[in-house]
């Protein structure tokens, strides 16, 4: 029980936290959000006996990543005005095509059919239809402003048309494999979700470090990922230098952002 | 009782949703940004999850989610150094303007 309790309060501060990243307008408050957001993570990685992966998660995300993210939005927030609209054109299709998807995988992952009231058929999955139906309603919208905007092209309007197929097409893979809606012959048959069996090892930290170095485990992806994070950390360093051929567009020397101290841009 | 393995799922779903609506939906480029480490977590939630409840005695779960740090990490960092490259040279961070490949 106290179980469900702490995955709940990790769950919420995830999911809240997460919601006012893509919403909130202030660009800094957003990093911060996320910042709440990857902690949470952190948190149901522990509750998943993952300890080695939930300090990771603090140290690469909230250290690295998160910080790095707020470092780039303090650099580039005199250009993003907190009081303009944060989102773009086709917010409307994106709302449309988030909601089908997350009730889908809801449908596909719930285990049984879930009754709103017992000794009815009246079940959970109805909720496919007034999120199909807002979704579809959403891209009515988003396709008569795109089609009365003057210089609106032919590939936003496709864009649409391939957003409302994928909506129609999730519909009836849902729909059309039973009438009474028995989503879970779509995906698990009769297999039950796996309860949690016995404790995670002990030492389940040094069979992670062992098989990653191990050349009939996970050696290769390892080396990869080295490899890989080389190649990033050089590309990143290339593209983010000023380069040295062309004179400098801008006033202030070279380095001074990367100083996170963009003087003299108050007129921008 | 332990938490059922589908509320993990059932969480992971919302988060990746989330960031899905905000890497479609932004317009500043930073922002999109972060929708995509909100999606790459949720993956990682999922892998723990089905290591935790699955094969808890193998690592599999566990290195790759190891590995999905790794690649957000080198995402993140090129992600963030082409914004920088980007502003420096036009000023701003609109990804609704950056349009000069477009046809």
């Amino acid at each position: 029980m106290l179980e469900k309790i702490i995955f709940f309060i990790f769950s919420a501060i995830t999911l809240v936290s997460a919601w006012a990243v893509v919403t909130q307008r202030n660009l800094i408050r957003a990093a911060l959000c996320l910042m709440a957001a990857l902690a949470g993570v952190a948190g149901l990685f522990a509750l998943l006996e993952a300890g080695f992966l939930a300090l990771v998660q603090i140290f690469v995300y909230f250290g690295g990543i998160a910080l790095i993210i707020v470092f780039a939005a303090m650099l580039t927030r005199r250009v993003m005005d907190p009081d303009t609209p944060q989102k773009n054109t086709q917010w409307a299709a994106s709302v449309g095509l988030v909601l089908v998807l997350f009730v889908l995988l809801a449908l596909i992952l719930w285990p049984d059919p879930i009754k709103v009231l017992p000794e009815t058929d009246i079940s959970l999955k109805w909720l496919l239809y007034p999120a199909a139906i807002v979704a579809l309603a959403l891209l009515g919208v988003e396709a008569r402003r795109q089609m009365s905007d003057a210089d609106s092209s032919q590939g936003a309007i496709g864009r649409l048309i391939i957003l409302a197929l994928v909506i129609v097409v999730g519909m009836w893979l849902v729909w059309d494999r039973d009438p009474r809606l028995q989503i879970h012959e779509l995906t698990l048959g009769d297999i039950p979700w796996p309860e949690r069996e016995a404790d995670v090892d002990a030492d389940s930290l040094t069979t992670l470090g062992e098989a990653l170095v191990d050349s009939e485990g996970f050696v290769v992806p390892f080396e990869a990922a080295s490899v890989l994070l080389l190649v990033a950390m050089i590309g990143a360093a290339y593209i983010a230098f000023p380069s040295r051929d062309e004179p400098e567009a801008e006033p202030e020397p070279a380095g001074a952002e990367l100083a996170g101290e963009p003087g003299g841009e108050e007129s921008l | 009782m332990s938490v059922p393995l589908t509320w993990y799922l059932l969480v992971a779903a919302a988060l990746f949703c989330i960031g899905l609506y905000g890497a479609l939906a932004r317009r500043n480029a930073v922002a999109i940004l972060m929708g995509i480490e909100l999606m790459l977590n949720a993956v990682n939630i999922n892998l723990v999850a089905f290591w935790r409840y699955l094969g808890p005695e193998k690592a599999t779960g566990q290195a790759f989610a190891i590995f999905v740090f790794a690649v957000a990490a080198a995402e993140a960092a090129v992600g963030l150094a082409l914004i920088i490259s980007i502003y420096r040279n036009r000023r701003m961070v609109d990804v609704e303007n950056v349009d000069s490949l477009r046809w």
